[in-house]
C-alpha cells in the first residue's frame, strides 16, 4: 500500500523576515514584502521593487563551521533548514539521519557565485581565484551544506525547473518517501536576490514595469499587470511518512494527497502555448480526487503577463463546471516571486490557512483579467478549507501542482 | 502497484565516439579521448587537457536556427536523445502526457553563462541581452529535448553534480515504476566549462597528461563533456510495441556522505550505503554481480575510497568482480558522466564485453581489485552495478540486469 506522506514542519526565510510566524502574520494582513533593493545597485535594471530579506543574520539561527565562505544562497537555505527541523521537532538521531534527505529547488541559486568567480578569473587571472569559493559555483552545493550542517545521510538532491522548482522539489521528495528511499525529507527551495539574477529577468523582459500612476508593482491576475517582481528567500516543508509522524507524536500540518507535473512543448519558444492545466490534471489524477473536491487553489501567478494568463486558462479548463465555488489566491502578490522558495512558502500558507480556516488575500488586484473566471479574495476571508491545490509554473511551459489535505 | 522498467534505446555523444556504435568501438578498443582543450583560452591554467568533443558538428544533426538559439549542453542532449529515440524506434508519441524527460547536469549551460560574463566585463550588466539570457538556464537541456519530441509529461532537471545522470535515471525509474509515466528520455548532458576547469585546477584535482584511475601514480581527473541518454520504458509498454530491450533497470540506491563539500568520506559510508540500497532493491545478490562500472575519477581520494567501499560491500568476492572506469578514456563529464556510464553498462550487458581501465601501469596497494587493465575482456555479463559518487557527498548507484521475463 502507498504510504501516506504528511507535513510536520516549516522553515521559512521570506521577504518578511526570518521565521514562519512573521511570514504568516504578514500574509494574513495582506502586507507587501516589496521595497527598493538595498544590497546592490539595481538602477541598470530600472530600479524595480523587490522582495529582499532585510537584515539577514544567519549566525543568529545556525551554528555552522565555515559559514563565512558560504554564499547568500547557502546561508539562506541553511537557516531555513535549521528552522524546519526545529519547527517539526525532528530528532536527528544517528539512525534517523541515515533515513532523512533533502531536496532543493533553485532557479539561479549559484549564478551570482558562478559569475563572480568567472569574472574574477577573466579579469584578475587564474592565480587570483579562491579554491574556497569555487564550490559555491556548483548548484548542488547549497543542499550539500544542509546535509553537512545537519548530518543528513539519506540523500541530497537539487532540481531545476524554472519558477516551478520549489514544488517540483516537494514532489520529488514525496516520491522518494513513497519509494522507500527515505523516511523524512526536507523539501523546498532557495534563491537569493543578486544583480546577476535580476539581470536575467530584466534582459528577458519579464520584470514588472515601474509604476507610473502609483499602481502596485506586483499584481497577479490584474488586467494591467506588467510583469514579475523578483524576491528571494528559502523555505522547507518537512515531509514524513504518517507512521513516523504519528509514532513520534508530531504535529501534522497537512497531508500530500497527490502531485503532478506537465510540460507544454509549445510554450518556451512562444509557439501558441495552451492553458497550463496539465500539471493540475496530473495532480488530480494522482490523488484520485475530482476537481469539485478542491476548495482553494494557491496559484503560482506572479504578475507575469503571459504566465498568469496561461495559469488562469488552465484553472478554467481543469475546474470547468465547478468554478462558481472555487476560490483562487496569489500569494506572490505579497511576497513577490521568491523563485525556488515560492513552492514551500505556498504550501506553508496553505496548511496554516486550512488550520485557521482562512484564505489570505491577494493584494494589488484592482481589476481582474477577463481570463480569471473565478473568485479571488482581495481581503482575508474566513472559509472552511479542506483541500488545497498548490500550483507553480514557468514561462518555459513547465508546471507542477500538489494537492494538500487538511489534518 | 509496481512496474518493471526496461531500457529500449541508447544514445551517446562522447570524446571517444559520437553515436553508440562509435562510442562502443572506442571503448572496447581502449581509445583515449583526452587532448588539449581548445574551447577557450587555457594558457593561465596549470593543466589544460580534457575530454573536449572536437569532431562534434551540431549542423549534422540540427537545424541552423535551432543551433543558434540553444547552448552546447542542449545540443549534445538533443543529439543523444535523437539517437536514443531512433534506436528505440519511437518516431511519434501517441500519448505525450505519459512521456517525460529527466536529465542530469552540473552547470546546465556554462558556456552561455561565461558568454554573459564576457559581455558584463566589457559592457556592464546591462549589455546582457535577451538572446543570451534565454539560453542559459540549467533546465534548458531538458526543456529543449522535450520540445524536440513534443513531450507533455514531467520534464525535470537534476543538478546533483557528478551524480546527476544517475539521479535523473533514478527519478525516471521511480516515475515509471509508480505508473506515472510510460516512457522517459533520461540521462545527462554537460558542456565544457572554463569555470569548471579553473576550479578543479585550483583544487589540484586535474591531471596533467592522462587519466589513470586506480593506478598508484594517478594524478587526478580530466574534465570532459558529452551526453548520454537512455529511453526507459514501462515493460508492458515496450513489449506491446515489440521493442528490443537492452537491459532492465533493477534498482537504484542513493545516499549522502554528509562529510565534506568536495571530498568523499574516508570510509566511503555514502558509497557503501548507496550500493547496498541498489542491490537490495534489485534483489541482486553479491554473488550475481558480474561487473562494476566504477565512478573512478582518477583522483587519489575517490579511487581509494571507492575501492574500499566495494570491498566493504562485496567482502570476499570483491577481488573476483571486474571493476573498470571508462573515465580513463572519456574523462569526467560531470552531470553527463554517470548517464554515459549507464549507456555503457547497458551495452556491456547486451554485447558481453567489459571495457578496460586504460593508462593503468602500477598497482596501488590501496586499490587492489581487478580493474580490467588496459584491454577489454569478453565475458557474459548479466548484472552491472554503476557508481556515481559526487561533489557534495551525493552518491547514486544503479543496478542493471539482463532482461529475463521469468525473473521477478
Amino acid at each position: 500500500m502507498k504510504p501516506r506522506i504528511v507535513i510536520t514542519g516549516f522553515g521559512v526565510v521570506s521577504p518578511f523576515g526570518v521565521g514562519k510566524q512573521v511570514f504568516w502574520s504578514k500574509v494574513k494582513a495582506g502586507a507587501s514584502g516589496l521595497k527598493p533593493i538595498s544590497t546592490f545597485d539595481a538602477s541598470g535594471c530600472g530600479s524595480p521593487l523587490a522582495g529582499e530579506v532585510e537584515d539577514f543574520r544567519p549566525e543568529q539561527v545556525i551554528k555552522y563551521k565555515g559559514l563565512s565562505f558560504l554564499d547568500r544562497t547557502s546561508k539562506l537555505v541553511c537557516t531555513a533548514a535549521q528552522l524546519a527541523v526545529d519547527d517539526a521537532g525532528l530528532e536527528l538521531t544517528r539512525e534517523a539521519k541515515t533515513r532523512t534527505g533533502v531536496v532543493l529547488g533553485t532557479t539561479h541559486g549559484s549564478l551570482h557565485s558562478f559569475s563572480t568567480f568567472d569574472r574574477g578569473l577573466m579579469t584578475k587571472g587564474f592565480a587570483s581565484i579562491s579554491p574556497l569559493l569555487f564550490p559555491n559555483t556548483v548548484p548542488n552545493v547549497p543542499a550539500g551544506h544542509v546535509t553537512l550542517m545537519l548530518g543528513l545521510e539519506g540523500f541530497s538532491s537539487t532540481v531545476s525547473s524554472g519558477l516551478s522548482n520549489g514544488l517540483a522539489a516537494v514532489k520529488l521528495a514525496a516520491q522518494m518517501i513513497v519509494n522507500g528511499r527515505a523516511r523524512a525529507v526536507l523539501a523546498g527551495g532557495v534563491d537569493s536576490l543578486t544583480l546577476e539574477t535580476l539581470v536575467q529577468f530584466y534582459a528577458a523582459g519579464l520584470l514588472a514595469k515601474p509604476a507610473t500612476d502609483g499602481a502596485a508593482a506586483c499584481s497577479p491576475f490584474d488586467k494591467d499587470r506588467s510583469g514579475i517582481s523578483l524576491a528571494e528567500g528559502a523555505s522547507f516543508a518537512v515531509l514524513e511518512t504518517y507512521e513516523q509522524a504519528a509514532a513520534r507524536g508530531a504535529t501534522i500540518h497537512g497531508e500530500i494527497l497527490g502531485c503532478g507535473s506537465a510540460f507544454d512543448p509549445k510554450a518556451v519558444y512562444r509557439l501558441n502555448p495552451e492553458a497550463n492545466g496539465g500539471a493540475m490534471s496530473a495532480a488530480l489524477e494522482n490523488s484520485g480526487l475530482s476537481p469539485g473536491s478542491i476548495d482553494f487553489v494557491s496559484a503560482g501567478a506572479n504578475g507575469g503577463v503571459s504566465g498568469d494568463k496561461m495559469e488562469a486558462l488552465g484553472i478554467k479548463a481543469v475546474f470547468k463546471g465547478v468554478l462558481p465555488r472555487l476560490k483562487v489566491g496569489a500569494m506572490k502578490s505579497m511576497t513577490g516571486e521568491c523563485q525556488g522558495a515560492s513552492g514551500a512558502l505556498q504550501i506553508c500558507a496553505a496548511c496554516l490557512g486550512m488550520q485557521e480556516g482562512v484564505i489570505p488575500p491577494t493584494i494589488n488586484l484592482r481589476e481582474k483579467d477577463a481570463d480569471c473566471d473565478f473568485e479571488i479574495a482581495t481581503e482575508l476571508q474566513k472559509a472552511n478549507i479542506n483541500t488545497v491545490m498548490v500550483c507553480g509554473s514557468d514561462n518555459s511551459g513547465l508546471g507542477t501542482s500538489l494537492i494538500i489535505g487538511k489534518q | 502497484m509496481s512496474n518493471r522498467v526496461v531500457i529500449t534505446g541508447l544514445g551517446a555523444v562522447t570524446p571517444i565516439g559520437i553515436g553508440t556504435d562509435e562510442f562502443w568501438q572506442g571503448m572496447i578498443a581502449g581509445k583515449n579521448g583526452i587532448s588539449e582543450i581548445t574551447a577557450f583560452d587555457t594558457s593561465s591554467y596549470p593543466h589544460r587537457r580534457g575530454g573536449q568533443i572536437k569532431n562534434f558538428d551540431p549542423a549534422v544533426f540540427l537545424e541552423p536556427e535551432q543551433i543558434e538559439r540553444i547552448g552546447r549542453a542542449s545540443q549534445l542532449a538533443i543529439v543523444a536523445s535523437k539517437m536514443a529515440m531512433g534506436d528505440a524506434g519511437i518516431t511519434h508519441l501517441s500519448n505525450p502526457r505519459r512521456v517525460g524527460v529527466s536529465l542530469g547536469t552540473t552547470y546546465g549551460e556554462p558556456g552561455i553563462l561565461e558568454q554573459e560574463d564576457d559581455l558584463w566585463i566589457t559592457g556592464g550588466p546591462q549589455s546582457i541581452g535577451s538572446c543570451v539570457a534565454l539560453k542559459n538556464s540549467s533546465y534548458l537541456p531538458a526543456i529543449n529535448v522535450a520540445v524536440e519530441f513534443g513531450v507533455e509529461g514531467m520534464v525535470e532537471t537534476l543538478l546533483n553534480a557528478c551524480a546527476a545522470g544517475n539521479c535523473a535515471i533514478g527519478y525516471a525509474f521511480d516515475q515509471i515504476k509508480m505508473g506515472c509515466l510510460d516512457v522517459v528520455i533520461a540521462g545527462g548532458a554537460e558542456g565544457m566549462s572554463r569555470v569548471g576547469l579553473a576550479g578543479f585546477n585550483r583544487l589540484f584535482a586535474v591531471a596533467p597528461e592522462i587519466c589513470q584511475p586506480f593506478d598508484k601514480n594517478r594524478k587526478g581527473m580530466m574534465l570532459s563533456e558529452g551526453a548520454g541518454v537512455l529511453v526507459m520504458e514501462r515493460l508492458e509498454h515496450a513489449v506491446a510495441r515489440r521493442a528490443s530491450i537492452y537491459a532492465e533497470v533493477a534498482g537504484y540506491g542513493v545516499s549522502c556522505d554528509a562529510y565534506h563539500i568536495t571530498g568523499p568520506h574516508p570510509r566511503g559510508i555514502g558509497a557503501i550505503r548507496a550500493m547496498e540500497s541498489a542491490l537490495a532493491e534489485s534483489k541482486i545478490t553479491l554473488d550475481q554481480v558480474d561487473y562494476i562500472n566504477a565512478h573512478g575519477t582518477g583522483t587519489p581520494a575517490n579511487d581509494k575510497v571507492e575501492s574500499l567501499a566495494i570491498k566493504e560491500v562485496f567482502k570476499d568476492r570483491a577481488q573476483q568482480i571486474p571493476v573498470s572506469s571508462i573515465k580513463s578514456m572519456l574523462g569526467h563529464s560531470m552531470g553527463a558522466a554517470s548517464a554515459i556510464e549507464a549507456v555503457a553498462s547497458a551495452l556491456v550487458i547486451k554485447r558481453g564485453v567489459i571495457p578496460p581501465t586504460i593508462n593503468y601501469q602500477d598497482p596501488d596497494p590501496e586499490c587492489d581489485l581487478d580493474y580490467v587493465p588496459n584491454t577489454s575482456r569478453e565475458q557474459p555479463v548479466n548484472t552491472v552495478i554503476s557508481n556515481a559518487l559526487a561533489f557534495g557527498g551525493n552518491c547514486a548507484v544503479l543496478a542493471l540486469r539482463k532482461f529475463d521475463n521469468r525473473v521477478n
